[in-house]
């Protein structure tokens, strides 16, 4: 029973060890104390989704969940997106070339949402985007094209992952 | 805004956290996903001193079908209400009434206990519970306990659980006539995603071609879920014609005390009242209807 805590949080694979407050969100957690400022805090309730990260694999609102809830656990934010250090995810890519974003405030929390969508349903049409897309806002593109470039991405995913080598265990 | 200061604590029992609850009463909240408790913290609408996670107590995750009834613990969340097989089957409103809430990210962490604990009066699983009379499994110091719902919920926010109870299940009764019963959760929210302004569970059993059964709760409408008994009562052994739908929305429309709140207005709540019972009562009926045909 304490107002701090020793925490050990995988981040984007790597272990993160810590002390945090109580009251300290992920969120607060990921920025302040680890750097990794990719993750947005808008609404810092829970209603704007720009927060958004992976823990164990599910999106999740960063602030809305506290850092010591995390200990132990695997967190996903939008700096582990990229497979290294050049090149960007399919989705990086397919929002760049479909105008996916313009302002990028919440970017980070919709690309969280569609890799969840995407590695659970490869092939999601325009309703099932939506639906999972939902609690993600944006106030700059009016949505559409995030819609389109989250299907791009599947797309691109898939045919990754189609290609002799490339991931099909061949 | 962020929290105030509090002592954070995840036991690895419930007798611990029961303990926690005991010695510190008044200044102790108890956390589930913490998908309501949060943001109420982060407003400072709530100051405890202590906050007690059940995240680690084993044994508040499961779902079950025995003898007739639906149980599930009090930490199974959302999105696995949604998952599941067993809740769609005997217990399709609760279902329904969940994929209403908030957004996916939200129902990863929130729980079917916590949001029933909470009684926000717009919540939904609280109105499906109270139309599916199902019980609430309150633990104590002496032991367990089931609250029927409808009895269950006092007023906004207040609860028939006592101060040293925790909330560890719920317990949903099977409907006898599974086979030509629909459900539905109708809801007006803006966004989406957003608190309901105005919300109906119902379920409606169809016998002989007439309306059996009749369940109808408002969600959002007032400071707790309210039973629309009398349109119930209205409903029964009548056909389930647009007639008599109109009918019985607009007289469970009567039972809503809607308020003014910076959402939406008591007028513009008490507009959507019958809509939303007469919305719901049409996909039930449809839903009962399509049940039966498919027995054929």
């Amino acid at each position: 029973m304490s107002r701090v805590h020793e925490i050990s949080i995988t981040v984007n694979g790597v272990r993160a060890s810590g002390v945090v407050s109580s009251r300290s969100t992920l969120a607060d957690h990921l920025r302040q104390d680890l750097g990794l400022t990719g993750t947005h805090v808008g609404c810092d309730e829970g209603v704007c989704g720009a927060c958004t990260v992976l823990l164990d694999g599910e999106p999740v609102r960063s602030c809305l969940v506290l850092a010591v809830q995390a200990d132990g656990h695997r967190v996903t934010t939008v700096e582990g997106l990229a497979p290294g250090t050049s090149g960007l995810h399919p989705l990086q890519e397919a929002f760049r070339t479909a105008h996916g974003l313009q302002c990028g405030f919440c970017t980070p929390g919709m690309l969280m949402s569609a890799a969840a969508l995407i590695e659970r349903h490869p092939d999601p049409d325009g309703d099932l985007i939506r639906e999972a897309m939902s609690g993600n806002l944006c106030r700059c593109t009016g949505y559409q094209q995030i819609v389109e470039a989250i299907r791009l991405a599947a797309a691109l995913v898939r045919e990754a992952t189609a290609l002799p080598g490339g991931g099909d265990g061949s | 805004m962020k929290a105030a200061d509090f002592d954070y604590f995840a036991p690895s029992d419930l007798p611990e956290a029961l303990r926690v609850l005991a010695s510190r009463p008044g200044e102790t909240r108890v956390m589930a996903g913490g998908q309501s408790l949060l943001p109420l913290l982060k407003a400072r609408l709530a100051r405890p001193s202590v906050v007690v996670d059940l995240r680690l107590v084993p044994g508040l995750d499961g779902i079950e079908q025995a003898s007739g009834s639906l149980r599930l613990g009090a930490m199974v969340s959302q999105s696995r209400v949604l998952e599941s097989e067993l809740v769609t089957t005997h217990a399709p409103l609760l279902a329904r009434a969940v994929r209403k809430i908030g957004s996916p990210a939200i129902r990863n962490r929130g729980t079917v206990g916590g949001s029933a604990a909470h009684a926000d009066p717009a919540a939904e699983i609280p109105a499906a519970l109270v139309a599916l009379e199902a019980a609430i499994v309150a633990t104590g110091p002496a032991g367990a306990r089931e609250i029927p719902a409808g009895r269950f919920y006092r007023y906004a926010y207040e609860t028939e659980l006592a101060p040293d109870e925790i909330v560890t299940g719920l317990r949903v009764p099977g409907a006898g006539n599974g086979h030509s019963t629909g459900a539905s959760f109708y809801e007006v929210a803006i966004p989406n995603h957003n608190f309901a302004l105005a919300g109906a569970a119902v379920r409606a059993t169809l016998q002989a071609g007439s309306l059996q059964d009749v369940r109808i709760a408002l969600c959002a409408l007032g400071p707790t879920p309210l039973r629309a008994r009398e349109a119930e009562i209205l409903a029964e052994g009548r056909p389930p014609s647009s007639d008599v739908l109109e009918r019985v929305a607009r007289t469970a429309a009567t039972v809503a005390e809607p308020v003014d709140d910076v959402l939406a207005s008591a007028t513009y709540r008490r507009s959507l009242a019958p809509v939303v019972v007469r919305r719901a009562l049409l996909e039930a009926v449809a839903e009962a209807r399509s049940r039966q045909a498919g027995l054929g």
